[in-house]
């Protein structure tokens, strides 16, 4: 191992429950308490833009965002495609197959839209910046995939892919046409012609043979981010809000993580309705129409916190649970993002 | 404009938004509120999900159905002569693997699912519970995407017939739901003007899910400081809301119909009501 190692953040959930904010707040709160940090998205909407307070596009490479004293705050935006046509570039013999590979119709396709893209180039991204000694610190902001776990085992996607049996068949008679294609599947071979047209086909044998020798450089990549995504000093945080179907979708990435022995961090819960306090019996009767505005978010606070409290449940006593009340106004701002931030105390410190 | 009329405006619609916006929610209340108004209802979930049991314990008027890939495959094959081979392509997975070939495809036979439940007129509205997350548009595009890259065979033929079944407006319309929010907004008038312009698919009413109502406390003195900070926080919530409100009617001047913000066991029942009573502004 290198001497330096850069810690790992994965924040977790589901859509719409605020993750890119919950990611961007940790990181400054780190960068704040003096270390250098970099925060990913996956995100194709300007959201981390906003919050961070950033002019322009943020790229596919990290940028300084800003100084805290001697702690840094830098971010980046995932650009899948990017990420594997570079991947390829280091992977590829000769700059001829990388360029094979790239103008072949359905790596274009792979690239762009093969589900769990996206997931797998976050996931390689994330190993990159693992090694980056720029950093002591690497926040990711997963894809917002209902199976938030995808992310886990998206390093072998590739590999699965090159492995699949159907087309270790396709790319049979490719392979000096002697190989003797299965009986059993040259019917299925003949339905796929007739169902989608020959071109495909064509495109599916050129792809592997594109590939040829490269499988076993997929293979062992796939090994190395595999390990760091499971090594202990990476940190796992699920993000949730505190309405019924997230905090389901929670519950079931917990389970998940606890099933692939994966030690979950932190469980953070953005948007409660905020405590205002009691009001008396006299309040309620001498302003009635405050009073039932009072009343209804006090209700609501309420079942949120039975819900969360559900969630301590599964959870186990020795996770931290925060919340983020809702604020009054949107985080724009670095400034807005601090106040995030100083809820989530002790989230982002390193396991020894 | 009424709910009526967007039941009556074309048989199929499907309900399209980003995750955490209500999508299921507000499918399902579509559903029961055109069983409410005497229509044979199908209601179709895509991904998988759990079917509200709103919709599986009601009066008979709705039917539902999980539709996925795999099973579409195996319709389509079996109508084409293929039904032999139908088990042979799920067993060996080989559906992954054309999916994969061609992009979109498994999205397509959903959506040339739909088409054949359409034509088959045993049902007076179809709602279609629409695929996850930011996928709409790319499912919804799939119809021209793959004719890009399929350039023959059955799937080519399948994915014009699926492009004339949106683009036509009285048997094919998307329902976009989205929240009262800076980033939904956003979201929703780019994915909108897309589905437009792109694809041509007939937009119904935007629906505007989670408004909250009217305070209705101006004029009222209160001394208590507690009472005074919910108002001002839910005010200030609710100007939040307004404001992305107005960011959506200036750039997609679109009917709108706005749902409650509802935080109960009985969601549904609740839109469901207030659908019935809303007039689409």
């Amino acid at each position: 191992m290198t001497a330096h190692s850069t810690q790992l953040l994965v924040c977790m959930g589901s859509g719409g429950v605020g993750k890119t904010t919950t990611a961007a707040a940790l990181a400054l709160r780190a960068a704040q308490e003096g270390r250098k940090v970099c925060v990913v998205t996956i995100d194709p909407a300007k959201r981390l833009a906003d919050a961070l307070g950033v002019r322009g596009e943020l790229s596919n490479e990290p940028s300084l965002v800003s100084n805290f004293g001697d702690g840094q705050l830098w971010a980046m935006m995932l650009d899948a495609r990017q990420t594997f046509v570079d991947l390829i570039a280091s992977t590829s013999t000769s700059a001829e197959q990388a360029e094979r590979i790239h103008n072949n119709a359905l790596f274009s396709s792979i690239a762009r839209q093969l589900g769990g893209t996206q997931e797998y180039m976050a996931a390689e991204k994330l190993f990159q910046l693992h090694r980056d000694d720029r950093f002591d610190l690497v926040i990711v902001d997963t894809p917002p995939s209902r199976e938030a776990l995808n992310f886990l085992g998206a390093p072998n996607t590739l590999v699965r892919f090159l492995d699949h049996r159907v087309y270790r068949t396709f790319l049979a008679p490719a392979r000096g046409g002697l190989k003797i294609v299965s009986a059993a599947l040259t019917p299925i071979f003949k339905a796929v012609t007739r169902l989608v047209g020959a071109d495909v086909i064509t495109d599916v044998i050129g792809f592997f043979a594109a590939f040829e020798g490269l499988d076993q450089g997929f293979r062992d990549r796939a090994e190395s981010i595999n390990a760091v995504l499971r090594d202990r000093s990476t940190t796992y945080v699920v993000v949730t809000s505190p309405e019924a179907e997230p905090i389901r979708e929670a519950t079931f990435i917990i389970g998940e993580l606890k099933r692939q022995n994966i030690s979950l961090s932190a469980v953070i819960c953005n948007a409660m309705t905020p405590d205002f306090g009691v009001a008396t019996t006299n309040d309620y009767i001498a302003s009635p129409r405050h009073a039932a505005v009072h009343q209804q978010l006090s209700e609501r606070r309420l079942r949120e916190v039975t819900r969360l409290d559900s969630l301590r449940e599964t959870v186990g006593g020795d996770v931290k649970v925060a919340t983020v009340d809702l604020m009054a106004h949107d985080v724009t701002s670095l400034v807005g993002l601090s106040t995030i931030a100083s809820a989530l105390e002790g989230i982002t410190e390193r396991r020894v | 404009m009424t709910v009526d009329d967007v039941f009556a405006s074309s048989r199929t619609i499907i309900v399209a938004g980003k995750g955490g916006v209500g999508k299921t929610t507000v499918s399902a209340a579509l559903a029961c509120a055109a069983a409410r108004r005497g229509l044979r209802v199908l209601f179709v979930e895509l991904d998988g999900k759990p079917i509200p049991t709103e919709l599986t314990s009601g009066d008979g008027h709705i039917t539902t159905m999980s539709l996925t890939a795999g099973d579409a495959l195996v319709d389509y094959l079996e109508h084409h002569g293929l039904g032999r081979l139908a088990k042979r392509f799920a067993s060996t997975g080989i559906l992954d693997v054309i999916a994969a070939a061609a992009p979109g495809l498994d999205d397509l036979l959903v959506l040339g699912r739909i088409k054949a439940l359409d034509r088959a007129s045993d049902h007076d509205l179809i709602v279609v519970d629409g695929p996850a997350a930011g996928h709409a548009l790319t499912f919804l595009r799939v119809a021209h995407g793959i004719r890009g890259g399929i350039r023959s065979g059955l799937i080519a033929t399948q994915a014009a017939e699926v492009g004339e079944f949106l683009a036509d407006h009285a048997r094919c319309s998307v329902v976009m739901v989205t929240l009262p929010a800076t980033t939904p907004v956003t979201e929703t008038v780019d994915t909108a003007l897309a589905i437009e312009d792109e694809i041509g698919i007939a937009l119904g009413p935007i629906v505007v899910n989670r408004v909250l109502p009217d305070d209705d406390t101006t004029g009222e003195t209160c001394t208590s400081e507690a009472l005074r900070r919910s108002v001002e926080f839910y005010r200030s919530r609710r100007q939040l809301q307004l404001e992305s409100i107005e960011t959506l009617q200036t750039l997609l001047p679109l009917s709108r119909i706005t749902l409650p913000d509802v935080d109960s066991p009985n969601v549904i029942e609740s839109l469901t009501t207030a659908l019935l009573e809303n007039e689409t502004r």
